[in-house]
């Protein structure tokens, strides 16, 4: 059972985290759209956003590594 | 042979130990940076000029860079907080590129389990050691706090993150869980550039060197991220303060 958790592990919070960071570069695209000017705050603001997505796909791949190598009990 | 990965720290020799504190590969690169950037820090120091030279440049440009982003963000309480948020920044991006040069990782010792052989690493990067990123985590956690209860005292602060009485207990666990996620996501995040950099390495090695120079990027990128959260949410916490000034 472990190799398949820790796929579905990495799998699944690949899935949320990509659709997170995909919706929030749409987010600031459009604001950069729609001003231009903004550009350093919007980045600053992004990258925060994005780090924070990001952050529930490492947790997936901790997990997936944790079942993978076995310490899950 | 096989690659081997491994969550835990090794330790740095047979005997060294300082006390109760047992000194691994991963805190062997921790000290190496840290003296590192001291002896730049006392160099810089002791040539300082209002001409600078190459090193006081170099210098000079991170440090106006960040504050530049602490000054807006913290107003009159920048110039207090500042060195503490700039020493992580610096402290952060250098321990995770310095993880990247050539020896780390790679070069070890070869330890006989039964049948298996696995390379112990002498060094390790220090931020892919889940103790150093809590340790991080924890300064980062005392500083949001502290700077709030310095800004409107302790009950006012316990106010400003409740929230309200009825959800106080969910908030204060929420502000816990600000330690749990500062520190896996850089733990995390550099573990996995570890790993997939040796996974590669040993399948096709040309690949891992694409991914190295990803790396790079993302080594700069989690130390924007853990500074720039770490300064949001002080600016958060002594931001009603702020406002009044």
């Amino acid at each position: 059972m472990e190799p398949i958790g820790a796929g579905l592990a990495i799998g699944l919070a690949g899935l949320g985290a990509g659709l997170g960071i995909g919706i929030g570069v749409r987010g600031a695209m459009e604001a950069l759209g729609r001003n231009p000017d903004a550009e350093n705050a919007i980045r600053t603001t992004m990258i925060i956003g994005l780090g924070l997505a990001e952050a529930i796909g490492i947790y997936g791949f901790l997990i997936g590594l944790f079942l993978a190598l076995g310490l899950g009990g | 042979m096989q690659p081997e990965v491994s969550l835990a720290a090794e330790p740095f020799c047979e005997q060294c130990e300082l006390g109760p504190l047992l000194i691994t590969n991963s805190m062997v690169i921790m000290l190496v940076v840290m003296l590192a950037l001291l002896l730049v820090a006392v160099a810089v120091r002791r040539r300082l000029s209002s001409v600078p030279g190459t090193l006081q440049n170099v210098v000079e440009f991170i440090l106006e860079a960040l504050d530049g982003i602490v000054e807006p963000a913290l107003g009159r309480r920048a110039a207090r907080l500042f060195p503490l948020i700039a020493t992580i920044f610096i402290f952060i991006l250098f321990a995770n590129w310095f993880s990247l040069l050539p020896l780390v990782g790679t070069i070890g010792w070869i330890e006989h389990h039964g049948e298996e052989k696995i390379l112990v690493p002498f060094l390790r990067p220090a931020t892919a050691d889940l103790n150093m990123t809590i340790a991080l985590a924890l300064v980062a956690f005392a500083t949001i706090h502290i700077s709030g209860i310095a800004a409107h005292g302790p009950f006012g602060h316990l106010k400003a993150v409740s929230q309200n009485i009825l959800l106080a207990p969910v908030f204060i666990v929420i502000e816990l869980f600000v330690i749990v996620s500062l520190s896996f996501r850089l733990f995390g995040n550099l573990l996995a550039g570890d790993v997939l950099i040796g996974i590669s390495g040993w399948i096709l090695p040309i690949v891992g060197a694409g991914f190295l120079v990803l790396e790079v990027l993302f080594g700069l990128i989690q130390a924007v991220i853990f500074t720039m959260l770490t300064l949001s949410f002080t600016s958060v916490s002594i931001g009603a303060a702020n406002e009044h000034a």
